[in-house]
C-alpha cells in the first residue's frame, strides 16, 4: 500500500516562517492542473499497478487555493491511473480564509475526507505577525463550518514559540481547540527556517527569537496539556484523539512507499535494495515545461542502502510514540542497536531522555522530545 | 675556469621578511646571467610553497653564479641563503660561517627589525663584512635618510656610503655586485691541508638520500673520496658532488673557499646534521670547524590523530616529515583524554605551526595539538633530577624539590611610544628588563630576559597589537632558572583531562584557572547533560563553571516527505561530531586544547 502526496504551489501571500515551495502571483491553475495530469498519468504507468494506494494527500502551498472543479479533476485522473479501490484517507491542506461552505461540501462530496486546516492562531495579533491570510473570526469559524460540511477527521495547525506573543496565548489557543473537541492538533514551534522573511527579521534584530528555555517549557506545557486532556502525543509535533492519527504522515515515519507529485515533492520507493528517494524541481515554471515536454521534471535522486535506511529509521521511529522497535530495527534493517549503543542508551536512559515501552522497545520521554535531535545524533550509527 | 680562491666570494643576505632578500636574489641572478629570464621564476630560493606563502625562507639553499666584474676578471660569486626566522638561529649561524660577507638590506620605509638586528649580530660575531643596503628606495613613503643614519647607528657604516637600490626595478643591483667583489674577502684555507668542509644544510631526496650543502674550507673533497662526519664518525664515499647552480652542476672535486653538494648515499639526514664537518676517512682532520652543537627542540606540544585509527599514519608522516627536517623530534605517548599520539618537540612556535600546517596539507590529517609548553628540569626531593616536556607528567607536588625552566635573552625593536606598553607586557611576562637602546631618534631596542614560556603562548601576537604592529622581536636561549611553578589541571565532570594540563606561575594560577575555565565554557556546545567544568591545584578546585543543559534541539516539521534533507543534516552533524574528541560522555571541539591559546583578559 502506498502513499500519494501532490504539491499544490499556490499561496495568496507569504507567511514570514515558510521554507516550502510555493508562488503567491495571480495566475491561471490550468497549466499546473495540466501538468500534474500528465505526472500523475507518467507514474500511474510505472508504479500504479505496483501497489494500491492508502492515501492521497493535497499538501502545499495551499491545495485550497485550487477550485474544486480542479481538485476533483486531478482526483479523477488519479483514480484512472492508480489503483484506489482501497484509499481510506484522502486529506487537504486548508486555509480558513478558503473555508467556505459550499466549498467544503465540494471537498466532501468528492471524497475528501481529511482536512488539515492551517489555523496557527486564535489571536488576530499572532495572525499579523505571521502575514497570515485569515482573520481571527476565520479562524475561529472553520471548525464548526468543517463539522457542518460532514467533516468529521481534521486536524489543526497551531503555531507556538512567537516572539512576543503574550505567554497566556497559548494556553487559550490550546484550550480553545480542545473545548472545540477538534480530533488532531499539529503544533510546532515557530522555526527560523534560512532565507525566510523571518530569517531575514531576525537577522536585522527587528524580531528575536524566544530563548530555548521558554520554548523548551511552552513544548512541554503542550505535552502535559494535551496528554491529560485525552490526546496522544503520538509524534514530535502531533497530538491526536485516539484512531484519529494521520495515516499519511505515519507512513513516511515507517518507510512506506510514496510518490510526490507537483513541484518539489519528494517520493521513497523501497522494495529492492537500493531504496530510491527522489524530488521534484523547485520551481513551477521549469516542473510545468519538463512535465509538458514528456521529461521528468526531478531535482535530485537518491539512492539508499542498508546503512542509510536504517539511520533514517532510527530517526523516523524515534520521533513518534511507538519508538524503536529493536527486533524489527534487527529484522528489517540488520542493525542490533542494543550491542552497538548500549553505553549511550543506558546513559540516555539514566538521563531521562530515553525510557523502555516494553523490553525490546525505546521510546523518548517528554524531556527526551525537547532534545530529540540530539538523542538521535547519538543513536544513529 | 680554473680554481682561484682569489676569485670567489661567499656572501649571504641578511634581511628581515618582506624587506626583499628573495626579490634581491631574484636580481642578482638575472645580472650575472645565472638565470635567463625565461627560466627567471619569482624568488627562485624559496621552494617549498609553504615558505612562499608565508614569505619566509625556512631552509637555507645556495647558488653560484659567474659575474664579469670591471676590472676584467670573472668572479664565482655563491650566495647562501639563510632562514629568516628567530627559530632557526642556529641554522642561520651556521650558513653565516659559510660566508665572508654578508648583505645587509634594510626595507628604506621599515627600517630595522629585531630579526635582522640578531642575524647582524651574528654575522658580526662570525667576523663577515657587512654591506648595508636601503631597498625600495624607489617607493613613496621611504626615508632613506633616517634610516641611513640608524644603519650607521648601529654599525659605523657612513650614512651616505649606503648603497640605496630597487631590487624590484634593478636600480643600484649592478653597483652591489662590484662591492662585494670589491669588499668581501676572498676565502683563506689550504687546498692541499687535510679536509675541513662545514655542513650548512641538507636536504633529502627520496632517490639519491641526503644531499649535502656544504662549504668547504681546507683542503679538497673530490669524487669517490672516503668521507667521514666528525661529530658522529658516520663513514660514506662522496658519490657526487658539484657546485651548486640552478640545478646540480657534477664536478670533480670541490677545494678550499669553495660552496657545493655531495651526495653520499646518506638514508637519514640526521646523520648529516647542519654544523657538522666533513672530512676525509683516511689522513683526515682533527679538530672540525668550531661552532656544532646538537640543535635541541624548545617548544613541545602533544600531537594526536582526531580520529584515533589514523595513528599509524600520523606516525608515518612525522617519520617523511623528519625527513627534511632533523630538527624535528617525536616520541609517542598516550593520554587518557586524547588516546594514542605524539610528543612532538619543535625549535620554537613558527616551526610548530609548519609542522601542523604539513601534516594537515601535505598529508590531510586531522590532528589535535595539545597547548604548546616548553621542557622544565625538576629536581625531586630524593635528589633525581628528571626533564619534563609534558605538564601531566609533573610528580606531585611532595615529590618536588626545585622546578626549573628556560629563559630566553629577547630583544624588541620598536618605535620609542609603544615602550611603556611592552615593557608592561614584558612585565606581566616574568619579564626581567636589562637594556634600552636608541637605534636612531625613534627607534629603541628593548633587552628582557624572559621565560620562553611566557612566550609561547600569545606573546608575538601581543607584541604586535600592543604596538599597532610596528615591533618585532627575536630572542635567543640563554639558560635554565628555578622558578614557582605548579601545576594547573582541569577537570570534566570531574574526569581530569591530562591533555588541558598546564605549568604556571604560582602567582598567575588562580587567574589562569578561571579565564581557561570559563574559557572553556564557551568553547563547549552544550550537550544534552550539565557538564562541570574545574581548574584544580592539587586537589584544591580553584575554579569552576558550568555548560548547562541542552534545552531544545528539535526539529519541529519533519513531513511534507522531505526525509533527505534531514538525513543530510544529521551526516553533516556526524561529520562535525568526528571533529569533537569524547571525554568521558562530553563532546569536547578540537579548539577547546588550544583554549589557553585564546583566552581573552
Amino acid at each position: 500500500m502506498a502513499g500519494l502526496y501532490i504539491h499544490v504551489p499556490f499561496c495568496e501571500r507569504r507567511c514570514i516562517y515558510c521554507d516550502f515551495y510555493f508562488v503567491t502571483t495571480v495566475r491561471s491553475h490550468a497549466p499546473f492542473v495540466a501538468a500534474l495530469q500528465a505526472e500523475i498519468a507518467h507514474y500511474g504507468s510505472e508504479y500504479g499497478q505496483r501497489e494500491p494506494l492508502k492515501t492521497i494527500y493535497f499538501g502545499g502551498g495551499t491545495p485550497s487555493r485550487l477550485s474544486a472543479p480542479d481538485l476533483e479533476s486531478i482526483l479523477n485522473t488519479v483514480a484512472t491511473h492508480f489503483d484506489t479501490s482501497a484509499v481510506e484517507e484522502v486529506t487537504l491542506e486548508l486555509n480558513p480564509d478558503d473555508a467556505s461552505i459550499t466549498y467544503l461540501r465540494a471537498l466532501r462530496a468528492m471524497g475528501v475526507n481529511r482536512l488539515s486546516i492551517g489555523i496557527q492562531s486564535f489571536f488576530e495579533d499572532d495572525l499579523t505577525f505571521m502575514n497570515r491570510s485569515h482573520s481571527q473570526v476565520q479562524a475561529r469559524g472553520v471548525v464548526d463550518a468543517a463539522r457542518t460540511a460532514g467533516f468529521d477527521n481534521f486536524s489543526i495547525d497551531l503555531i507556538f514559540g512567537l516572539p512576543d506573543q503574550p505567554p497566556e496565548y497559548w494556553g487559550a489557543n490550546l484550550e480553545r481547540a480542545v473545548g472545540m473537541e477538534v480530533p488532531h492538533i499539529s503544533t510546532y514551534s515557530l522555526t527560523v527556517e534560512p532565507r525566510t522573511v523571518l530569517a531575514n527579521q531576525v537577522q536585522r534584530g527587528l524580531v528575536s527569537e524566544l530563548p530555548d528555555e521558554t520554548v523548551s517549557e511552552r513544548y512541554l506545557f503542550t505535552m502535559e496539556y494535551l496528554e491529560d486532556r485525552g490526546y496522544e502525543h503520538y509524534e514530535i509535533s502531533s497530538f491526536s484523539r485516539p484512531g484519529a492519527r494521520s495515516v499519511h504522515n505515519t507512513a513516511y515515519w515507517r518507510h512506506e512507499n510514496y510518490i510526490g507529485l507537483g513541484p518539489a515533492a519528494h517520493s521513497f520507493w523501497w522494495t529492492g535494495l537500493p531504496a530510491q528517494r527522489w524530488a521534484n524541481v523547485r520551481n513551477l515554471r521549469t516542473y510545468e515545461a519538463l512535465v509538458q515536454d514528456g521529461q521528468m521534471p526531478l531535482d535530485f535522486r537518491e539512492r539508499l542502502l542498508l546503512d542509510d535506511l536504517a539511520n533514517e529509521h532510527i530517526m523516523l521511529s524515534l520521533r513518534t510514540s511507538d519508538g524503536i522497535d529493536m527486533d524489527h530495527l534487527e529484522q528489517r534493517y540488520g542493525v542490533d542497536l542494543l550491542d552497538e549503543k548500549l553505553d549511550d542508551i543506558a546513559r540516555l536512559e539514566n538521563g531521562g531522555l530515553l525510557e523502555p515501552v516494553t523490553a525490546r522497545t525505546l521510546k523518548l520521554t517528554r524531556k527526551g522530545r525537547t532534545v530529540c535531535d540530539s538523542v538521535v545524533q547519538r543513536l544513529v550509527l | 675556469m680554473s680554481y682561484d680562491p682569489k676569485r670567489i666570494r661567499n656572501f649571504c643576505i641578511i634581511a628581515h621578511i618582506d624587506h626583499g632578500k628573495s626579490t634581491l636574489a631574484d636580481r642578482l641572478l638575472e645580472i650575472t646571467g645565472t638565470l635567463t629570464s625565461r627560466q627567471m621564476e619569482n624568488q627562485v630560493l624559496d621552494s617549498m610553497d609553504l615558505e612562499r606563502e608565508r614569505g619566509i625562507t625556512i631552509k637555507s639553499h645556495a647558488i653560484r653564479m659567474q659575474y664579469n666584474a670591471q676590472d676584467g676578471q670573472e668572479y664565482s660569486l655563491n650566495l647562501i641563503d639563510t632562514p629568516g626566522h628567530v627559530d632557526f638561529t642556529y641554522e642561520v649561524s651556521r650558513a653565516l660561517k659559510a660566508c665572508e660577507g654578508a648583505i645587509l638590506v634594510v626595507d628604506a620605509a621599515q627600517g630595522i627589525e629585531a630579526q635582522t638586528i640578531s642575524n647582524l649580530f651574528l654575522a658580526m660575531e662570525n667576523d663577515l663584512e657587512i654591506i648595508p643596503v636601503m631597498n625600495k628606495v624607489d617607493l613613496p613613503g621611504s626615508n632613506p635618510d633616517v634610516v641611513a643614519q640608524s644603519i650607521e647607528n648601529l654599525i659605523g657604516e657612513p650614512a651616505e656610503d649606503i648603497l640605496r637600490i630597487s631590487a624590484k626595478t634593478g636600480e643600484g643591483v649592478p653597483e652591489l655586485l662590484e662591492s662585494i667583489v670589491a669588499r668581501v674577502p676572498s676565502p683563506k684555507g689550504d687546498a692541499n691541508a687535510p679536509l675541513k668542509a662545514l655542513i650548512f644544510d641538507s636536504v633529502f631526496n627520496t632517490y639519491r638520500g641526503s644531499i649535502v650543502y656544504t662549504r668547504v674550507f681546507e683542503g679538497t673533497l673530490s669524487k669517490g673520496q672516503g668521507m667521514r662526519f666528525m661529530s658522529n664518525n658516520k663513514l660514506y664515499d662522496a658519490e657526487e658532488l658539484g657546485y651548486l647552480r640552478l640545478d646540480m652542476e657534477p664536478k670533480k672535486e670541490l677545494r678550499a673557499g669553495e660552496v657545493g653538494y655531495v651526495i653520499g648515499s646518506v638514508k637519514d639526514v640526521k646523520d648529516t646534521r647542519v654544523g657538522d664537518t666533513i672530512t676525509t676517512s683516511k689522513n683526515g682532520a682533527t679538530e672540525p670547524v668550531p661552532g656544532y652543537r646538537d640543535v635541541k627542540p624548545m617548544v613541545f606540544s602533544g600531537v594526536y590523530p582526531t580520529n584515533s585509527e589514523d595513528f599509524e599514519d600520523l606516525r608515518a608522516s612525522l617519520d617523511k616529515l623528519q625527513l627534511n627536517d632533523a630538527a624535528l623530534t617525536y616520541e609517542p605517548e598516550t593520554s587518557a583524554a586524547l588516546g594514542f599520539g605524539f610528543r612532538v618537540g619543535f625549535l620554537g612556535l613558527l616551526h610548530m605551526e609548519i609542522v601542523q600546517e604539513r601534516l594537515d596539507r601535505e598529508f590531510g590529517l586531522d590532528i589535535i595539538t595539545t597547548v604548546p609548553n616548553v621542557e622544565y628540569i625538576v629536581t625531586k626531593t630524593n635528589g633525581d633530577e628528571i626533564k619534563v616536556d609534558n605538564p601531566s607528567h609533573l610528580p606531585g607536588t611532595g615529590l618536588i624539590h626545585e622546578i626549573t625552566e628556560p629563559y630566553v635573552k629577547a630583544e624588541i625593536i620598536t618605535p620609542s611610544e609603544y615602550i611603556g606598553n611592552l615593557m608592561k607586557l614584558c612585565q606581566e611576562r616574568r619579564g626581567i628588563y636589562k637594556n634600552t637602546q636608541y637605534l636612531d631618534t625613534e627607534r629603541v631596542n628593548l633587552e628582557y630576559e624572559l621565560p620562553l614560556a611566557e612566550i609561547v603562548f600569545d606573546f608575538y601576537d601581543k607584541l604586535k597589537s600592543l604596538s599597532r604592529g610596528y615591533a618585532s622581536f627575536d630572542y635567543e636561549f640563554i639558560e635554565y632558572q628555578p622558578g614557582h611553578l605548579v601545576k594547573l589541571d582541569v577537570m570534566i565532570n570531574g574526569d581530569p583531562v591530562d591533555a588541558l594540563s598546564t605549568i604556571v606561575h604560582r602567582d598567575k594560577a588562580y587567574e589562569m584557572g578561571r579565564r581557561l575555565v570559563k574559557k572553556l565554557k564557551d568553547l563547549i556546545p552544550r550537550q544534552m547533560f550539565e557538564v562541570a567544568l574545574q581548574a584544580t591545584i592539587g586537589s584544591r578546585i580553584i575554579a569552576r563553571e558550568t555548560v548547562r543543559a541542552m534545552r531544545k534541539d528539535v526539529t519541529a516539521k519533519c513531513y511534507g516527505g522531505d526525509i533527505s534533507r534531514k538525513r543530510k543534516l544529521l551526516e553533516k552533524q556526524k561529520e562535525g561530531k568526528k571533529r569533537m574528541k569524547q571525554v568521558g560522555s562530553v563532546e569536547v571541539p578540537q579548539e577547546a586544547f588550544l583554549a589557553v591559546l585564546s583566552m581573552d583578559d
